[in-house]
């Protein structure tokens, strides 16, 4: 049997477990150790069960996982998204679906300081949907602009989306940061102008908000101007390369930690729960990262991943189809698997026919994410959904069909991202190293 | 789960449930640490230019520490990462008969990987291996791993008896 039908074999093992429910990370491992004793011996694959456990977890870069983490969780649990929220309300509230696109930019804003989708759509939905009840928003626009603001957690830097892609692919952590900045800032742009057309067809959706004058505008700032301070140092440091990611994430953790402790918002309960929090996902974070490897060191000897990129480069075929036909595999892949899991299974088969085809491997990470994006909204398993629906209680119905005009929205910018390359590859290639 | 807190699996179950979270406690702990010291050697390179000695490989020390001490309650918690979308649609009785298969590969194949890292350790020991800086013992932070994932072994055996019993049960 040739090398890589067992890989094919192992990819096709490896499906049947996740689909029985094994954890994805150990369902990996164990494909992996057993696909690699085939391959290349069992001496081999015994050594890699314990050397890549190791290895991938103690190493310098990869403190950005639990430190982002837990900048995320402290920020959500001082009530910073509730001061984000006040104060792009009080800013374009009285605009026609303003408390829509107010609700978006606060996403935005939350996203700068949290690298998770889900935990940005929940600490928003706590925040904004009450508002916009309150002011009789139509509650898909409500809900759909919370799941899609929310899924910019992960584009937004800092992104635990770029982080694993970067372990997965050894890029740069910092340089896929600054390529997620302006597309994301294009993205919550493109929210509005979907939000600004939906209530100007039908004004109902959304009624505008009270107006409110330049003083509480300004007063509105008070609440956020700190977070968004840390923001800029955090990647403004990466960026004018006086820290590196590492550092930065430290760094972005204590300032959080201190802004907590300064607005009196931060307590020992929500400290230790912000800490228990981030435990547990640097732990199921982690697992899925070896498993990862372990596959990878098993594809690898299969020599798999670089006969499917000869393979998918003797097609003939021009790039751009071959990349759209991989867009659409993710769009649909994003149907039945989170995001996390998605990347760790497909990046190591697919990366080396990306780079074969001659696209910059930054770049396809930030297409990478904001497709996996639209996964995390859409249906059946569309996580932030999931999670507005049970932190509010609004018919998950509601929130799916809430979202389309949003998805239509994303489409658009997909298209853009992938049209033009400068948008994410402007920052990185400024970047000072 | 239908045990007795009496009976010995109760036991069991009791000292494996705060044993893990107690773990885990130790981890987090450590994650504070490791934001600290980093904070430090930051700023202290900055004002000082004196960086802390070795801040990488201890924080690498600490990174081992944190997340192999988590793994197990993680597990306890039932958060690691599973796909519900298939097999939630069969009915209760295969559901509990393929979750005992799941947890008795997903056991084997832990147990391997303790197996693996607690050889390693001897290894470690017999060459006498130190980090590059410091001169740390590596050893030890082997020994933290192999410890995690033991201890998640015996999550994942407490998660497999649960299954077994809800799949024999009539």
């Amino acid at each position: 049997m040739s090398e890589t039908a067992v890989g094919l074999i192992g990819i096709s093992a490896l499906m049947m477990l996740i689909f029985l429910r094994m954890p994805i990370g150990l369902a990996m491992a164990l494909v992996g150790f057993a696909g690699f004793w085939a391959v290349a011996g069992l001496n081999g694959a015994l050594s890699n069960l314990s050397a890549v456990p190791y290895r991938y977890v103690a190493d310098y870069s990869f403190v950005v996982i639990p430190l982002f983490l837990l900048m995320g969780s402290i920020a959500a649990n001082t009530g910073i998204s509730r001061a984000l929220y006040i104060a792009t309300h009080k800013w374009v509230g009285q605009l026609r679906g303003g408390l829509a696109m107010a609700t978006v930019v606060a996403c935005a804003g939350f996203a700068a300081i949290c690298g998770s989708s889900t935990a940005t759509g929940a600490a928003m939905s706590k925040v904004a949907l009450p508002e916009m009840q309150r002011y009789k928003y139509s509650p898909e626009l409500s809900t759909g602009c919370i799941a899609a603001g929310g899924s910019m957690g992960i584009l937004i830097p800092p992104s635990l989306g770029f982080i694993l892609y970067a372990i997965l692919t050894e890029e740069s952590i910092g340089q896929l940061f600054m390529a997620g900045i302006l597309p994301g800032v294009l993205e919550a742009a493109f929210y509005i102008v979907t939000i600004y057309i939906l209530c100007k067809f039908n004004p109902s959706l959304g009624p505008a908000g009270p107006r409110t004058n330049f003083k509480s505008k300004l007063i509105s700032l008070k609440g956020v101007w700190s977070m968004l301070a840390l923001f800029v140092l955090v990647m403004g440091g990466i960026y004018m390369g006086i820290f590196v990611p590492s550092e930065a994430a430290a760094i972005g953790t204590f300032g959080a930690l201190i802004i907590g402790l300064v607005n009196r918002r931060l307590n020992r309960k929500s400290f230790i729960d912000s800490l228990a929090e981030t435990g547990r996902s640097t732990a199921m974070i982690f697992l899925l990262v070896i498993g990862a490897m372990i596959f990878q060191r098993f594809l690898a000897v299969t020599n798999l991943p670089f006969f499917i990129a000869e393979l998918v480069a003797g097609l003939n075929m021009p790039a751009y189809v071959i990349l759209v036909a991989v867009i659409f595999f993710y769009i649909i892949i994003g149907c039945f698997l989170d995001v996390f899991s998605a990347l760790v299974l497909t990046i190591p088969i697919i990366f080396p026919t990306i780079v074969a085809l001659g696209f910059h491997p930054i770049w396809f990470g930030v297409i990478f994410v904001r497709v996996a994006e639209i996964g995390l909204i859409t249906p059946p398993i569309g996580l932030n959904c999931f999670v507005i629906a049970g932190v509010t209680g609004v018919p998950l119905g509601t929130v799916f069909r809430g979202i389309v005009p949003f998805v239509f929205a994303d489409i658009c910018h997909v298209a853009l991202l992938v049209a033009v390359p400068e948008i994410s590859l402007f920052l990185p290639k400024m970047m000072v190293r | 789960m239908g045990v007795k807190p009496s009976s010995w699996p109760g036991h069991f179950e009791k000292v494996i449930a705060l044993t893990s979270r107690l773990l885990n406690n130790i981890g987090i702990a450590f994650l504070v640490l490791l934001m600290f010291l980093i904070t430090a050697d930051v700023l202290l390179r900055a004002a000082l230019k004196r960086p802390i000695l070795g801040t990488n490989e201890l924080s690498e020390f600490m990174m081992i520490i944190v997340v192999y001490l988590a793994v197990a309650y993680t597990q306890h918690t039932k958060s690691h990462v599973s796909v519900d979308l298939v097999i939630s649609r069969f009915p209760q009785r295969a559901q509990d008969i393929v979750d005992s298969f799941i947890y008795l590969l997903s056991l084997a194949v832990c147990s391997l990987i303790t197996w693996r890292a607690f050889v390693d350790v001897n290894r470690l020991l017999d060459i006498n291996r130190v980090s590059d800086v410091l001169y740390v013992p590596v050893a030890p932070f082997q020994l933290v791993m192999a410890i995690g994932f033991f201890i998640f072994c015996l999550v994942l055996l407490l998660d497999f008896l649960h299954a077994v019993r809800k799949a024999t049960k009539k």
